[in-house]
């Protein structure tokens, strides 16, 4: 056992043995998860069979695992990355056993069945629980385990999508949400042990097979600009839609969650009755279309059809992800682009197959939000250097415009639907003399949102602060000031109830999850931001895994006092807020 | 203090290890199990799809059969005979875009693969690209074929003298025929092949030879009657020619070839000067026949910038014409008559264009011989 007294001399190598642990485990099980979902559909959809399987077939996929995430897996629902994050940087790395068993059971069972959802983000999930459960039960410190959660990620991205560069990217970019993160090396090891893991059993060909594509002409990059911008707009379409319509179902009543992922199976169903590319993931038809295989109306149809039942899937709460949907959508948009621009001007442009190449990147960056990871991904899956230039144009263009009309990206949306505040990349900003965590005390006085005007200010009357959380039996449901509520007595409303009060006011809307607020991680210099913004000069300190969870309240006085900043600051009244993380 | 380290390696951590191990194990057996019945049931689907292709091409459905051979390779991608089927059947059905596509990618795997490099020529020559065919065709020629190299190279070099001969790129042919006389079948019909190759090729002798072997070997073989007619035509033999063809004529009545042949030998026998067996009146008759020919033609279509310097010849000719010419001189008389309308006609060559197959042309050409 030399071997293991030489592990104990150093816990850098352990991370390290375990990593390659990670790595080859989740490697096995992502190929399992492809090769199971690739016989589920094949029993589902025999060869020569009837079309009514095609309208049958989801609906009953997505009742079974509808079903079974509502009853037995509710942490298996939806994509697998915002959980990911969540157990990375609000859980301590937790992701349950069980939680892994019912993903790639609901997953198998609901993309077999053709939903039209894919199976990257649920690999990503599967992986970072294998990492979660070995980091775990190995007995490693808590932080060791949240090391190992990112491992995990990178080698299911690896597998699941045969792209062991940007897997690495990506886990770094999206999931740590920093490109130099100290997880490299691992994230490397296991993104390597993984994809040998997946050529060994399924061989050494790349996800699609496209020809060798090239600039035709230097005036094709204006082409390729528009294209940017047609993906841009699409993508934001797409989030949009998406985010709007789970908006939608997750206000119907919580009894129905099990039936609801059967509106996904039934547009599917519909859909895929008359349009079988619709269905699934659709990589076949992508490979066709890189091909050069493209008729211009459908591609356009297919690439609508597919934003409409991709979004319903999801909203409605199937397990599956929107990676492979993305590419789908990008696929299609491109070739349509190149369609038309190859048929007005033949002579500088490229066949509709270079475009829907480009167009899969583009879909990528402006939906996922990850432009470095979506140019190394298109390398990866089609093995072709020469498109690099105008992809990555097109690229930056369509997250652009994604970022502008879209702020939040899709998988911080959807943790936010949740009460899940993950940070974002502006938490991230300059960090002042501290966090948040240094300067929050705990609340002295929490005001019920049943309270009148009345009886809060009687409450407060000899409280130092000039603003209060107000909480309800689900929660904090936003803040308070001493000038709202005098306000209020002074409109003869002293009656009203706190609760109604916060509805009035801009920054503080109790129906949502939108009131300003900080988390212990954010720093000084985003709550000296977000005071100013919003003329709070207390704000509330919540957890991240739910914006109702009151950890603290942070005052502006002991903010400056960080800064070494001594006394009272104004704070401008009522300007816009800023509730984002 | 204990090292925070060993604190990390309870027995959980041999107990976790043993576990993922045993994981380990479960699933590579799992997916090995998985992955071969998946091989298995996509390499039957794909040959499926590629019996379905090759049925849909025997109905000349090109375009269905491509897409049937483009399902046959999602499925099995390590089977080159499905993108070489792919690449036929777009070739076939005109989409040569892709199908160049399709092949070089095949080539790219198996640069001396000889099917594909027989299709990819295919696809030049159809696109008008004929040293690329060439090119290609060569590959295939001397590349390597899964069963039956001989014939396979054979045909291919067969389908290059065709395109050569289309092209009427005579000493590249030759060059091909060569070596293909050596090694094609003896069978009729490709030493037939083989023969007319050679009269494009410029080279009737060589055609002469094989259609008289055939002739030899079958006598009531029309077609190598008619060959060996053209050949002999070729050489300006008319008489064995005009013999090959009234054999070839009668074996096949309804041959209206044969028959045209014949009949154009027969006008070239009536006016030739130089054909044996004439009596020298005879022979002299039709010297100052075919001279009189090519006096007429020199007036009726001769242009002015020609007929001035040539003018003195055609006043020679003209004398000649009118001379009274005593039996014992009439054998020089021939010769002089005969070598006079050859350098008449050389000087109203550019203005008196004649059919290659007209007698007079063919007979002034015999005579200069």
């Amino acid at each position: 056992m030399n071997w293991l007294d030489e592990l104990r001399q150093s816990e850098n190598q352990l991370v390290l043995v375990l990593s390659l642990v990670v790595g080859i485990l989740v490697g096995l099980v992502t190929v399992g998860f492809i090769l199971v979902t690739g016989r589920l559909a094949a029993h589902m959809y025999p060869a020569g069979g009837s079309g009514w399987r095609r309208f049958l077939v989801p609906v009953l996929g997505a009742l079974s695992t509808g079903f079974l995430l509502a009853k037995y897996f509710p942490f298996a629902r939806g994509s697998g990355i915002p959980q990911a994050k969540f157990a990375l940087i609000v859980n301590d790395g937790l992701i349950t056993f069980r939680t892994i068993v019912g993903k790639l059971l609901c997953c198998s069972t609901s993309l077999a069945s053709g939903l039209a959802l894919g199976r990257e983000g649920p690999s990503v999930q599967i992986g970072a629980g294998v990492a979660s459960v070995i980091g775990r039960n190995a007995g490693l410190k808590v932080e060791q385990v949240k090391a190992l959660i990112p491992v995990g990620c990178s080698a299911a991205l690896a597998a699941a999508f045969n792209t062991p560069i940007a897997a690495v990217m990506f886990t770094l970019e999206e999931i740590m949400g920093d490109l130099h993160a100290t997880v490299l090396g691992t994230a490397v090891l296991s993104s390597a042990a993984s994809w040998m893991v997946l050529h060994y059993f399924l061989g050494d060909d790349p996800l699609f097979h496209v020809p060798a594509y090239r600039l035709v002409h230097p005036e094709e990059l204006g082409i390729y600009a528009v294209l940017g911008v047609v993906g841009g707009l699409a993508s934001v379409v797409f989030v949009k839609l998406l985010l709007a319509m789970r908006a939608r179902f997750l206000r119907l009543p919580p009894s129905t969650v099990w039936i609801q992922p059967v509106v996904g199976g039934l547009v599917v169903g519909l859909l895929g009755y008359f349009y079988p590319d619709v269905m699934g993931v659709g990589y076949n038809y992508i490979d066709r279309v890189l091909n050069g295989d493209a008729v211009l109306k459908m591609v356009a149809l297919l690439g609508l059809l597919k934003i409409v039942a991709t979004a319903t899937c999801y909203a409605s709460g199937n397990a599956g992800g929107i990676f492979g949907p993305s590419l789908f959508i990008g696929a299609m948009m491109g070739a349509a682009t190149g369609g038309v621009a190859h048929k007005f001007f033949p002579g500088i442009t490229a066949g509709p197959g270079a475009y829907a190449l480009v167009g899969m990147g583009t879909a990528f960056a402006g939906i996922i939000r990850t432009p470095f990871t979506s140019v190394i991904m298109i390398f990866e899956l089609t093995r072709d250097y020469t498109i690099i230039v105008p992809l990555m144009i097109s690229n930056a263009i369509a997250y652009f415009i994604s970022q502008k009309l879209q702020p939040v990206t899709i998988y911080d949306a959807l943790a936010q639907q949740d009460g899940i505040h993950l940070p974002s990349a502006h938490a991230h900003g300059p960090t002042g003399p501290g966090n948040v965590k240094l300067v929050m005390r705990p609340a002295p006085l929490i005001l019920s949102a049943q309270a009148t005007v009345q009886a809060a200010l009687q409450e407060v009357k000899d409280s130092g602060l000039e603003a209060w959380p107000v909480a309800a039996q689900r929660g904090l449901t936003g803040m308070v000031r001493r000038t709202d509520l005098a306000n209020a007595l002074a409109r003869e409303a002293g009656g009203l109830t706190l609760g109604a009060v916060l509805d009035d006011l801009p920054a503080g809307n109790s129906a949502s999850n939108a009131f300003v607020h900080l988390h212990p991680d954010h720093s000084l210099h985003l709550a000296l931001e977000r005071m100013g913004s919003s003329g709070f000069s207390v704000l509330p300190v919540v957890s991240r895994a739910s914006v109702r969870q009151l950890m603290g309240i942070v005052v502006l006085d002991d903010v400056l006092k960080a800064y070494g900043v001594v006394g009272q600051t104004a704070v401008a009244a009522n300007p816009a807020p800023a509730t984002g993380d | 203090m204990a090292d925070p380290g060993i604190t990390l390696l309870r027995p959980s951590l041999f107990r976790t290890l043993f576990f993922v191990a045993l994981a380990a194990a479960s699933l590579v057996v799992i997916d090995s199990v998985l992955a071969n019945t998946e091989r298995k049931e996509t390499s039957l689907e794909a040959a499926r799809f590629y019996r379905q292709g090759e049925s849909l091409m025997q109905q000349h459905r090109y375009s269905e059969a491509a897409d049937s051979f483009r399902s046959a390779i999602a499925n099995a991608r390590d089977n080159p005979d499905y993108p070489l089927a792919l690449g036929q059947a777009l070739l076939d059905a005109g989409q040569l875009d892709e199908a160049n596509s399709t092949l070089a990618d095949l080539l790219q795997a198996d640069s001396m693969a000889g099917a594909a490099n027989l299709a990819m020529a295919r696809v030049f020559a159809k696109e008008g690209q004929f040293e690329q065919a060439a090119f290609y065709y060569h590959r295939a020629i001397y590349g390597q074929w899964k069963q039956d190299a001989s014939a396979n190279q054979i045909r291919a070099r067969f389908e290059l003298a065709d395109l050569l001969a289309r092209r009427n790129s005579k000493a590249e042919l030759l060059a091909e025929l060569l070596p293909l006389q050596e090694e094609a079948s003896p069978d009729p019909a490709t030493q037939s092949r083989l023969a007319r190759l050679y009269m494009i090729a410029g080279s009737p002798s060589r055609a002469a030879v094989i259609f008289r072997d055939q002739v030899r070997a079958n006598l009531l073989d029309a077609e190598a009657h008619r060959g060996l007619g053209d050949a002999e035509f070729a050489l300006g033999n008319y008489a064995a020619a005009q013999s090959s063809f009234i054999s070839a004529s009668r074996l096949r009545s309804e041959d209206q070839d044969s028959r045209k042949a014949l009949e154009l030998t027969d006008q070239v026998l009536n006016l030739d000067p130089m054909r044996r067996g004439l009596a020298g009146q005879e022979r002299y008759q039709r010297s100052i026949h075919v001279l009189q020919l090519v006096v007429d033609k020199a007036t009726q279509c001769m242009t002015s910038a020609h007929a001035q310097p040539a003018a003195p010849l055609i006043d020679s000719a003209r004398a000649a014409l009118s001379r009274r010419v005593p039996s014992s001189s009439q054998s020089e008389a021939v010769e002089a008559n005969l070598d006079l309308a050859n350098k008449l006609w050389q000087a109203e060559k550019a203005d008196c264009k004649l059919p290659a197959d007209e007698p007079l042309q063919l007979v002034l050409a015999k005579a200069a011989q």
